[in-house]
C-alpha cells in the first residue's frame, strides 16, 4: 500500500474535503496522469491530487501552513522558558525557601501533565490529538491564524485538512513534540533561573513537616533522590544528610548541596524526560510523516475509485463492424398474379384471423410462422401457386424486435410467390402499454421492410390508423385491379 | 495473493438487454450504447472487472444473434462430425460464404468457443418461441457452460415461470432472474455465485470477486451515508448573521444562503451519482424549495436543553475547579466558598456564552439566520431517496432518477443534527468551520443513524 508524505496527504486531503463540499474539479487530465503512474488507489489518488490545476497554490499555502506550525513551536517553547523563570523565580521569593514546597510547585504540574499525556496516548489512539494542552494551544492558534496566513482560494479546506492531521500519528507525535518541547523549555528557563539566584544569591534551604513523621519525608526524599543519583546529577543523599536539612536544625552549612538537589531534581524529573521525549516525538512524527495513510473509505475517495482504476473500461472493440446489409429491390407485381398471401410472424394476439385483415379484400391465410414447421408450410403453399400472387402480407407484431431471421424469411416468401412484399405492424398499442420506443421501432421495421424489397403499414389490429389501413387498402387494389 | 482470468461472453437474441447487463455488472454506464433497437452493438466488445489481488473477468458484449434457425438448419445439412459441437462451429467459421450469411452468429460463435462461460440473456417479456430455443442449441454446440439470464424480470409482461420451464426443457438448469434495469445487489452477487457453481477451475477468481464485491458495496453505502450525514451536519450548523433592521442585507443573505445549500446539496448528489457510478444526466433534479422560515432554538427540544445543561455544566465545572485551587491556597479557611462561587460564575459564564451570545447579538441589531428544520428534513428525504434509487438502479436504465420525497416529512430530525444546530464549527459552510474534532464523532454517529433510519423505512431501506 502506497505511504504518502504529509505534504502529499494533505495535498489529498484538501482537495478532497474541497470536492465534498462543491463538486468535482476539473480533472480528466489529472485521472489520465493519475492512471497512468499506475500503483495502488491511495497513490493513485496522491497523483491525481498533485495534477490538479489548483495543486500548486494549495502545496504553497501548506508550506505557509507547516512553517506556521514551526514559528508556534518556537514561540511556545519561548513562552515555557519565561513561565518556568517566573515560576522558579516565584519559588525562591524569600530567602528562606522550603524545599519540598519549591519542588512540588516546579514539578507538579509538569509531572500532572506528562501523566495526562501518556494517558491520552495509550488510550485515544482513534481520538485523534495529543493530549497535551500546549498541542491544543498551538493547534487553536493556527486555526485562528489559517485564514490570516494562506492566499489559495482554497484556504478553508487546507485549514481543515490541516486539522484533520491531529487524528493522525503524525499529527499526534508532532504535537506532542510541541507538548514535550514547552514543558522542556519550561525546565530550562525554571533550572536556568534557580542556577544563576542560587549562585549570587544566599537562600536558606530547608525542609519541614506538621503532620508527615520526619522519617516519612526522610524515605520521600530518598525516592526522589534515587532517580538524579543513578544519572550522577547528585550523590550522598542519605537519611543522615537528609535529616541534617530539617527546618530547625539550625545547621545551614548544606545549603549548597540542597541547591543542588533542588537544581538536580528539575534536571532529572522534567528536563531528562521531556527531552528524550521531545527527541522520540520528533523522531516518531518524522517516520510517521513519510508513510501517512489515505483513508480511502472516505466518500470523496470513493467516487473517484471507478476512475482511477486501472481496469479496461469497456472502450476496446473487437472485430470488425458489421457490414449494413443491402437492400432488395421491390418487387413488382406481374400481369399474371392473383389472389394475396397473408402469414402471420410472431404475434402475441391468440387469434390472428388473417382473413378478414383488410375490409373488402380477400386473402388466402397461410397461417402462422413462428417456428421452423409454419415457416416451411408457408414457402411451400407459395411454391406450389400456379400463378404468381398479387401480394404477400406479412403480419408482424411490433413487440418483436426486426430480425435478419424475418427478414430473410419474408424475402423468401414474396420471391416464392413472385409478388410484391407489405409488412402490416400490429400490436403497436401493445409495444405503447409496455413503454416501448414505437417511433424507433416503426424506424427500424420500415428499414426492414425496404431490406426485403417490400413496404411496411402500421395498423394495430384493436385500433387501426384509417389512413394506413387506406394505404394498405389502395395499395392492395390497385395489386388487385391489376390482376 | 494472484488469482487467474475468467472469460464470460454475453450472448442472446438481439435487443434482448446484453449491453445493459454489462453495464450493471461493470458498474458503468459508459459502455456500449444501448437503445430500445435491435443491432446497436455492431462488434464485439470487452470490458474488464479487476477485484483486489489481481482477479480479473474479462466480459465480451456481442452483437445479438438474429438468425439461428437458418443456421441451425445449415449446420443440419453438413455432413460428418454430427456429435462434435465446437468442430461443426469451426466449419461454420472457416466457410468463408456462411461466414458472409451468418456474419452475427459465427462471429458470437467465434467469441463463445474462445471464452470459459456464456451468459445468454432472455427478454423476459418474449414468448417462448422457437428461434430462441434454437439459439441456445446452436450456442450448445460450442461446448461452453451456459447461464441463462433472464432480463426484464421486474416487467408486468414478464413471462419468466414459461421460460424457467422451457429452459429447463432444454437442461437449461442454471437460470437467474436478472434485471439490468433495477438491479439487486444480491442478485448480482447470487450472478456469480451461480457461475462459481458451473466453474470449478475459476472458482478463485470468482471467490475473490465476490469477496471484493460485497467489500465494495458496503465500503461504498457508508461513504455514500457519510455523504450526506456530512451535507446535513454542514446545512443545519450553517448559520449567517445580519443586522436586523436592514431588510435588504437580510434578503441578500437569504439569497446567499440558498446558493450555497443548493450548491452543498448538489455536491453531495454528485457524490452518492458517483459512489453509485452515474453521472447528473441520470438524475432529473429540481431547486431545492428552501423556505425562509428561520430556525430557532426550541427551547423544550431536549437537545436544546442538553446542549445549554452541558454547556453550563462545563463552565461550572471549569469554575469549580478554579475555586477550589482558592480554597486550597488558603489552606481550607474559605470553607469551600471559593469552590461554590467559582461554580456559580462558571455555570452563568456558560450560559452567557451560548444563549447569552444570542441575547448579545439582539442588543447589537445582530440576527442570526439559520433554514428551518423542513429544509433540512427535505434534504435528509431528497438525498436518501436518491441513494435507495442509486442501490436498486442498473446501469443499463436509462430513464432518469426523479427527485422525489415519498419519506415522511413529519419525522422529527435525528439527534445529530438537532445537536448540530448549537454547533456553527460543525458546518463548512461556516468560515472557520468543519474543523472541529467534534464533527468527525458526529458524521459517524449521524451516519449511523441515518443507516438506522434507512432500514426502517421501507422507501429507503434498501442494503447494500
Amino acid at each position: 500500500m502506497s505511504r504518502l508524505t504529509v505534504n502529499d496527504w494533505l495535498l489529498a486531503e484538501s482537495f478532497r474535503r474541497l470536492e465534498e463540499r462543491v463538486g468535482r474539479q476539473p480533472d480528466e487530465a489529472a485521472l489520465a496522469i493519475a492512471r497512468d503512474r499506475g500503483g495502488d488507489l491511495p497513490g493513485r489518488l496522491r497523483t491525481r491530487a498533485a495534477a490538479l490545476a489548483q495543486a500548486p497554490a494549495v502545496r504553497a499555502d501548506i508550506r505557509r501552513l507547516r512553517r506556521a506550525l514551526g514559528w508556534l513551536a518556537i514561540g511556545l517553547a519561548v513562552v515555557g522558558i519565561v513561565a518556568g523563570a517566573i515560576a522558579a523565580r516565584a519559588t525562591i521569593a524569600d530567602r528562606q525557601v522550603d524545599i519540598l514546597l519549591a519542588t512540588a510547585a516546579l514539578l507538579l504540574v509538569p509531572s500532572q501533565m506528562l501523566v495526562v499525556w501518556c494517558v491520552v496516548m495509550l488510550l485515544g489512539e482513534r481520538r485523534g490529538g495529543s493530549g497535551s494542552l500546549a498541542g491544543g494551544v498551538a493547534f487553536g492558534t493556527l486555526r485562528w491564524l489559517g485564514p490570516r496566513l494562506l492566499s489559495s482560494p482554497h484556504a478553508a479546506d487546507v485549514m481543515t485538512a490541516f486539522a484533520g492531521t491531529a487524528a493522525t500519528r503524525w499529527g499526534r507525535w508532532r504535537l506532542s513534540a510541541i507538548s514535550h518541547g514547552f514543558w522542556l523549555a519550561y525546565a530550562v528557563g525554571a533550572f536556568a533561573t534557580l542556577f544563576v539566584f542560587f549562585s549570587v544569591v544566599q537562600y536558606e534551604l530547608t525542609w519541614g513537616t506538621t503532620l508527615l513523621s520526619d522519617r516519612s519525608v526522610i524515605s520521600l526524599v530518598e525516592w526522589l533522590a534515587w532517580w538524579p543519583e543513578w544519572l550522577g546529577f547528585m550523590s550522598g543523599a542519605d537519611e543522615a544528610w537528609i535529616a541534617a536539612g530539617r527546618e530547625g536544625t539550625g545547621d545551614a552549612s548544606a545549603r549548597a548541596q540542597w541547591a543542588r538537589f533542588l537544581l538536580a531534581m528539575i534536571a532529572a524529573w522534567a528536563i531528562v524526560p521531556r527531552a528524550v521525549l521531545t527527541v522520540v516525538s520528533l523522531i516518531v512524527s518524522a517516520v510517521a510523516g513519510r508513510r501517512m495513510d489515505l483513508d480511502t473509505t472516505h466518500p470523496g475517495y470513493l467516487r473517484l475509485a471507478a476512475d482511477l482504476s486501472p481496469a479496461r473500461t469497456g472502450s476496446e472493440t473487437l472485430g470488425r463492424p458489421l457490414p449494413d446489409v443491402a437492400e432488395r429491390p421491390r418487387r413488382r407485381r406481374r400481369s399474371n398474379a392473383v389472389g394475396i398471401l397473408a402469414v402471420a410472424i410472431e404475434l402475441e394476439r391468440d387469434e390472428a384471423d388473417l382473413a378478414g385483415l383488410v375490409p373488402g379484400i380477400e386473402v388466402i391465410d397461410l397461417g402462422s410462422a413462428d417456428d421452423r414447421a409454419g415457416r416451411n408450410a408457408a414457402l411451400e403453399t407459395a411454391q406450389r401457386l400456379s400463378r404468381p400472387a398479387a401480394a404477400v402480407l406479412g403480419v408482424c407484431s411490433m413487440l418483436r424486435t426486426p430480425d435478419a431471421g424475418t427478414e430473410r424469411f419474408l424475402a423468401q416468401l414474396a420471391e416464392a410467390a413472385g409478388a410484391p412484399l407489405w409488412l402490416v405492424l400490429d400490436e403497436g398499442g401493445r409495444l405503447e402499454a409496455r413503454g416501448g420506443d414505437v417511433g424507433s421501432r416503426r424506424r427500424d421495421w420500415q428499414a426492414l421492410a425496404e431490406r426485403a424489397g417490400g413496404q411496411a403499414v402500421f395498423i394495430d389490429r384493436d385500433a387501426p390508423e384509417a389512413g394506413e389501413l387506406a394505404r394498405l387498402h389502395g395499395g392492395l387494389s390497385e395489386e388487385e385491379g391489376g390482376a | 495473493m494472484s488469482v487467474g482470468k475468467l472469460r464470460i461472453a454475453v450472448v442472446g437474441h438481439t435487443n434482448t438487454g446484453k449491453t445493459s447487463l454489462v453495464r450493471t455488472l461493470t458498474h458503468n454506464r459508459a459502455f456500449g450504447e444501448v437503445r430500445d433497437r435491435g443491432g446497436t452493438t455492431r462488434r464485439i466488445v470487452a470490458s474488464e472487472l479487476v477485484a483486489d489481488g489481481g482477479a480479473r473477468i474479462e466480459l465480451f458484449d456481442s452483437p445479438g444473434l438474429e438468425n439461428a434457425p437458418e443456421l441451425i438448419d445449415w449446420l443440419d445439412r453438413q455432413a460428418g462430425d454430427r456429435h462434435d459441437g465446437p468442430a461443426r462451429i469451426r466449419r461454420l467459421i472457416d466457410d468463408p460464404d456462411a461466414a458472409v450469411r451468418f456474419d452475427h452468429e459465427s462471429r458470437v460463435l467465434e467469441l463463445m468457443l474462445d471464452v470459459d462461460v456464456a451468459l445468454y440473456v432472455i427478454d423476459a417479456r418474449e414468448p417462448v418461441l422457437e428461434k430462441y430455443q434454437d439459439e441456445l442449441a446452436v450456442l450448445g454446440l460450442c461446448a461452453r457452460p451456459i447461464v441463462a439470464v433472464l432480463n426484464f424480470t421486474a416487467s408486468t409482461d414478464s413471462r419468466e415461470a414459461q421460460w424457467r420451464d422451457a429452459l429447463a426443457r432444454v437442461q437449461l438448469h442454471t437460470v437467474l432472474a436478472f434485471d439490468a434495469a433495477v438491479r439487486d445487489p444480491a442478485t448480482e452477487l447470487a450472478l456469480f455465485e451461480k457461475l462459481k457453481s458451473q466453474l470449478d477451475r475459476h472458482a478463485d477468481v470468482l471467490s475473490a470477486w465476490l469477496d471484493f464485491r460485497r467489500a465494495e458495496e458496503h465500503r461504498r453505502r457508508q461513504a455514500a451515508l457519510e455523504a450526506v450525514a456530512s451535507l446535513l451536519l454542514d446545512v443545519a450548523a450553517f448559520v449567517r448573521e445580519v443586522d436586523s433592521d436592514n431588510d435588504a442585507a437580510k434578503e441578500r443573505t437569504w439569497r446567499e444562503m440558498r446558493e450555497t445549500i443548493h450548491r452543498r446539496e448538489q455536491a453531495c448528489v454528485d457524490t452518492l451519482l458517483e459512489l453509485y457510478r452515474f453521472g447528473r444526466e441520470d438524475y432529473d433534479d429540481e431547486q431545492l424549495p428552501v423556505s425562509e422560515g428561520r430556525w430557532q432554538a426550541d427551547l423544550f427540544d431536549p437537545e436544546t436543553l442538553r446542549h445549554y445543561g452541558i454547556r453550563a455544566s462545563g463552565y461550572a465545572a471549569f469554575g469549580a475547579g478554579a475555586g477550589a485551587a482558592i480554597d486550597v491556597g488558603t489552606g481550607g479557611l474559605s470553607l469551600g466558598a471559593g469552590t461554590m462561587t467559582g461554580a456559580a460564575i462558571g455555570a452563568g459564564a456558560g450560559l452567557v456564552r451560548s444563549a447569552g451570545s444570542r441575547l448579545v447579538n439582539q442588543l447589537r441589531g445582530r440576527e442570526r439566520l439559520q433554514v428551518d428544520d423542513a429544509v433540512v428534513r427535505l434534504l435528509m428525504a431528497r438525498s436518501m431517496e436518491l441513494l435507495a434509487a442509486l442501490v436498486r438502479r442498473g446501469h443499463g436504465n436509462p430513464a432518469r432518477i426523479r427527485a422525489r420525497t415519498g419519506q415522511a416529512l413529519d419525522r422529527r430530525l435525528p439527534r445529530t443534527v438537532r445537536r448540530a444546530r448549537h454547533h456553527p464549527r460543525w458546518s463548512a459552510l461556516n468560515a472557520d468551520g468543519g474543523v472541529s474534532n467534534s464533527r468527525a464523532s458526529a458524521l459517524t454517529e449521524l451516519a449511523r443513524e441515518l443507516d438506522e433510519r434507512a432500514a426502517e423505512d421501507p422507501v429507503s431501506g434498501e442494503q447494500g
